[in-house]
């Protein structure tokens, strides 16, 4: 018998499981894995002994498996970092990438509410201000609901200033943010909302990157991408604030709920309600896509449109709640 | 099941009445640059066709999906395509498998439910093989359980570029039962001796028996049926009973290499017969 012969034998007897065990790992080593097809004959082979299960082997084998690996989160999840971290680091990131442009860079358009490069930092220079003055608890700040509106006086105060001097001046402001969180739990006003001091931080992580996809674009570079934990920190923070953003878009469903199930190592699965104040109940939808996709459309950089996800169940419901998702966005 | 013709197990889409009003999400074995680009199938040899129109695409990873609700009008086999039907859809129809891909990233996530929707899919055939194999309903069960917590557990282990996730469930159970047979054998053995002289009956009696319910199972029994008796003997001591080539050969009561050599012959002829029957499907 040949050699090939001799491994078309030795594939078949192992695609029946027909080899004895002191032959097996040695000729799994020789012949790495049988051929798909001769899995396909087997599996063939096994359809002929398809029998119904006893009713409560469901159970019993869906609570095992639960036992062994808790549903909800994925196989190779990381942990999210704390929203200050993913704030600081991607401040840091941020900075790290202004450091890097020429003139001509900071002067592209980046904007199309705040205008070029340098401009966009400057309106950033105007949140950190308001988000310190609200850390402050400074019942002197005034309601500013229009994110965009707010900062124009310091894009213009900044107007003539040196675009390094822009990036350093907004660097230092993110660094005092950091320096000012204190007591996380407790409640800040972000504009017209009210939120915890990680959901504000969460936010302006989304905010911070969002605006260095706009860099990046504007002056032809690679979007930055956030690190699987600070992503996980987003797509964490993005499912428990589904409610509040379908309120806050208008569109509260009470009484109903989605799932969700981001797939990739900042994903998990969720189920949530679709209304503020309410228990999520059995899901009417499932919307299955990738995490950072998803984290994308909540800082306004996808469109819900353009997200590759599969929508089970009420599509138009599904359509609905990834209107909503970005509707916390501040850009 | 009536008035489908048969078709070869891969080409099956069993789909439960409660998903015929949701839309379907069907693994093609395609690639393509973008979402907008025509799908290139190419999941058969000497097999390509070109998508020209589709409602969503989704991409995981390298995989796409293409969303055909006209595919649940019909969903096991379309002997009547829909409205839009097109030459082209009954290729592309011959070439998808249901979403395991989709379900195994849901798996990946976390999604129980995915395990329970695979379980329902598969628990019979996982179920059945493991006590065909070890003919002990309580190992067979420790069997169905091991093997959907293990998909649980090392989703990312499986291969689909192999086979079907049907396939590999299939694989894994009668790994795992001939594995609990060989570990106690001599109970299983003893236990078999005093039980129905099932050897006499032949599991090809069984196979047919079963066939009454799909036609999965009829198609099985008409491919045995193919196979030269000596070697159907022999697959069926080897995959039904368990045994190892040597056992084969010693209750067939012939040399070890003519055991091995019927058992490669008779899997050489199944898969020569799938892929004649593949071929025919899409001519």
């Amino acid at each position: 018998m040949n050699a090939t012969s001799s491994d078309d034998e030795t594939a078949a007897l192992l695609a029946l499981d027909a080899l004895l065990p002191s032959e097996q790992a040695d000729a799994e080593l020789r012949i790495g894995m049988f051929p798909a097809d001769l899995a396909d004959v087997a599996a063939l082979l096994a359809e002929g002994t398809v029998t119904d299960p006893p009713p409560e082997l469901r159970s019993a084998t869906l609570s095992c498996a639960a036992s062994r690996r808790p549903p909800g989160r994925p196989v190779d999840a990381v942990q999210p970092c704390e929203p200050a971290l993913a704030f600081d680091r991607t401040v840091e990131d941020l900075n790290h990438l202004l450091g890097t442009l020429n003139d001509a860079e900071w002067n592209a358009s980046a904007h199309a509410e705040h205008g070029r490069v340098r401009d966009l930092i400057a309106h950033l220079v105007g949140v950190e201000r308001l988000v310190l003055r609200w850390l402050d608890s400074d019942d002197s700040v005034p309601d500013l609901p229009d994110h965009v509106a707010a900062t124009r006086p310091v894009i213009a105060e900044l107007a003539d200033t040196n675009p390094r001097e822009i990036a350093r001046q907004w660097y230092d402001e993110a660094r005092r943010v950091a320096a000012a969180v204190g007591t996380r739990s407790r409640a800040v006003v972000f504009h017209d909302i009210t939120v915890s001091v990680d959901q504000l931080l969460a936010m302006r992580t989304g905010e911070l990157w969002a605006h260095a996809i706009d860099i990046c674009q504007a002056v032809g570079r690679t979007p930055p991408q956030l690190d699987p934990e600070r992503m996980a920190t987003l797509s964490t923070e993005l499912m428990a604030d589904v409610p509040l953003a379908m309120a806050y878009r208008g569109t509260p469903v009470p009484g109903r709920a989605a799932r969700f199930v981001l797939t990739g190592p900042a994903g998990g699965t969720y189920t949530v309600p679709l209304s503020p104040q309410t228990q999520a109940a059995d899901p009417d939808v499932t919307i299955i896509t990738d995490a950072a996709s998803l984290c994308r459309v909540a800082v306004g950089r996808l469109r819900p449109d353009q997200l590759e996800a599969a929508i089970d169940g009420d599509r138009e419901l599904g359509d609905l709640v990834l209107a909503g998702i970005g509707a916390l966005a501040r850009d | 099941m009536d008035g489908v013709p048969p078709r070869p197990k891969q080409l099956s889409c069993p789909i439960r009445p409660s998903w015929r009003r949701r839309p379907l999400l069907f693994r093609l074995f395609a690639h393509t640059t973008s979402s907008t680009d025509p799908l290139i199938i190419t999941a058969l040899p000497d097999f390509i066709d070109t998508v020209q129109q589709r409602t969503r695409a989704v991409k995981f990873g390298s995989l796409w999906f293409v969303d055909m609700g006209w595919v649940a009008r019909c969903p096991c086999w379309p002997t009547r395509l829909a409205d839009d039907g097109e030459t082209s859809y009954r290729r592309i129809v011959a070439v998808f498998s249901d979403g395991d891909a989709l379900l195994l990233e849901r798996i990946r996530a976390g999604d129980d439910r995915a395990l329970a929707a695979i379980y329902d899919q598969h628990a019979g055939l996982v179920y059945g093989l493991a006590r065909r194999v070890t003919r002990d309903e309580q190992v067979a069960r420790d069997v169905t359980q091991e093997v959907f917590t293990y998909l649980w557990e090392m989703p990312h282990r499986i291969d689909l570029s192999r086979g079907s996730l049907r396939t590999y469930l299939a694989m894994l159970a009668h790994r795992r039962a001939v594995d609990e047979v060989r570990r106690h054998e001599a109970r299983f053995r003893a236990e078999t001796a005093s039980a129905a002289p099932e050897l006499e009956d032949g599991p090809e009696t069984r196979v047919v028996d079963a066939a009454t319910r799909t036609w999965r199972t009829k198609h099985l029994a008409a491919l045995l049926g193919l196979l030269p008796a000596e070697q159907r003997t022999a697959v069926q001591l080897a995959y039904y009973d368990g045994l190892t080539y040597v056992q084969v050969a010693k209750a067939l009561g012939i040399p070890e290499g003519t055991a091995k050599t019927r058992l490669r012959a008779a899997l050489a002829r199944l898969r020569t017969l799938l892929t004649d029957e593949a071929r025919e499907a899409i001519s």
